[in-house]
């Protein structure tokens, strides 16, 4: 009768072999002092493992982890107001950048601005564009929307961008 | 959407599972700091791959899985030039010098010094069969490699450890 292999008795412990087979490495192991001994070496090692005692973790890890998790999306509703926000400070920004150029345009002729600055640096021949805001077809004063309606965008747009901003920070905190 | 989405539960999660996740680490790099520093990026990584973790499962087992990975690939990252396999050859000696010899009696510090003498693969699979009680194929899937691979890697790793420890019967 051939001994053991390495490979059985390791299934043998494992205890992984079909019925059968676990009966007949039984059977020899009780006849064959070699493979006794194989095996008793072998079992050893699963006994001196389960010795091992867990050790104690003397430092809460959840702290340095949660800080370094990427931060939440945030939840529709957020993104939502975040969007309008943004629509109307751009809204607002053309709203203002629109009288501006159009006081800017009605009040001074900037090609009369240019010129004056051209021969002034030692009568430049070389004609620097200018802009003709009259060729941009923008409107003089006039806001496209009356006065109170406007003040109330700006409450709006002022109360949304607080909102949002005071939510991304607290996001970003958390992150 | 798994549930680890909700931060609190994550948080839960971390104070129920650290020490378990940390002695997973330990028992494979043999120190406090590396230990600590793998099971936290075992917890930052669990969340990166958060949908991997089904819902109703104890999360410690797939922690646990997790954990073997980050210090594989810790080791590996530590000693580039080195095959985790057999040949690897370890850089601090493990054996106990004189000024160790009365501390080998203590068996723990012993059994841990015999596990870090293992070949880095060959720890791996000691700490998912021995300390995880997983089967020979859940190991083979949680290193993704072959079967045959991981089963003659347990078992010489079983060799190696009989050997070095037949003083302690
Ligand atoms: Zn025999």
């Amino acid at each position: 009768m051939s001994h053991l292999t390495e490979e059985t008795l390791n299934k043998y412990l494992d205890e992984v072999l079909d019925p059968s087979a676990h009966l007949s490495v039984e059977a020899h192991l009780a006849s064959c002092p070699a493979c006794q001994n194989r095996f008793n070496d072998l079992q050893s090692v699963f006994h001196t493992l389960s010795l091992l005692d867990e050790k104690t973790l003397v430092r809460d890890l959840a702290p340095g982890v949660l800080a370094r998790l990427p931060a939440p999306p945030l939840p529709l509703g957020w993104r939502l107001v975040l969007a309008i926000q943004a629509g109307l400070a751009m809204g607002l920004l053309g709203a203002i950048a629109q009288v501006a150029l159009g006081f800017l345009g009605s009040q001074i002729d900037a090609r009369l601005l240019m010129n004056a600055w051209i021969d002034t640096f030692g009568r430049i021949s070389l004609r620097i564009p200018t802009l003709d805001l009259h060729m941009l077809g923008l409107p003089g004063y006039s806001l496209p929307i009356s006065a109170p309606a406007s003040i109330v965008l700006l409450v709006v747009v002022t109360v949304l961008w607080g909102l949002g901003n005071a939510r991304l920070l607290r996001n970003g905190h958390e992150a | 959407m798994s549930t680890i989405d909700d931060r609190d539960t994550f948080a839960e999660m971390i104070y129920q599972s650290q020490t378990a996740v940390y002695n997973v680490a330990y028992r494979i790099l043999g120190n406090v700091q590396d230990a600590e520093d793998a099971a936290q990026e075992t917890f930052l990584r669990a969340y990166r791959f958060r949908h991997t973790y089904k819902d109703g499962y104890q999360s410690g087992p797939w922690l646990k899985r997790i954990t073997v990975n980050v210090c594989l690939q810790r080791l590996e990252k530590a000693y580039p030039t080195q095959s985790l396999d057999e040949d690897w050859l370890q850089p601090p000696d493990p054996h106990p010098g004189p000024q160790e010899q009365t501390e080998a009696c203590d068996l723990q510090a012993r059994i841990q010094a015999e596990l870090l003498r293992l070949p880095p693969r060959y720890r791996a699979v000691i700490e998912l069969r021995h300390y995880q009680d997983l089967s020979y194929q859940e190991i083979a899937a949680v290193l993704n490699r072959p079967l045959s691979d991981v089963r003659s890697d347990l078992f010489r790793a079983r060799r190696m450890l009989a050997q070095n420890m037949k003083d302690l019967r």
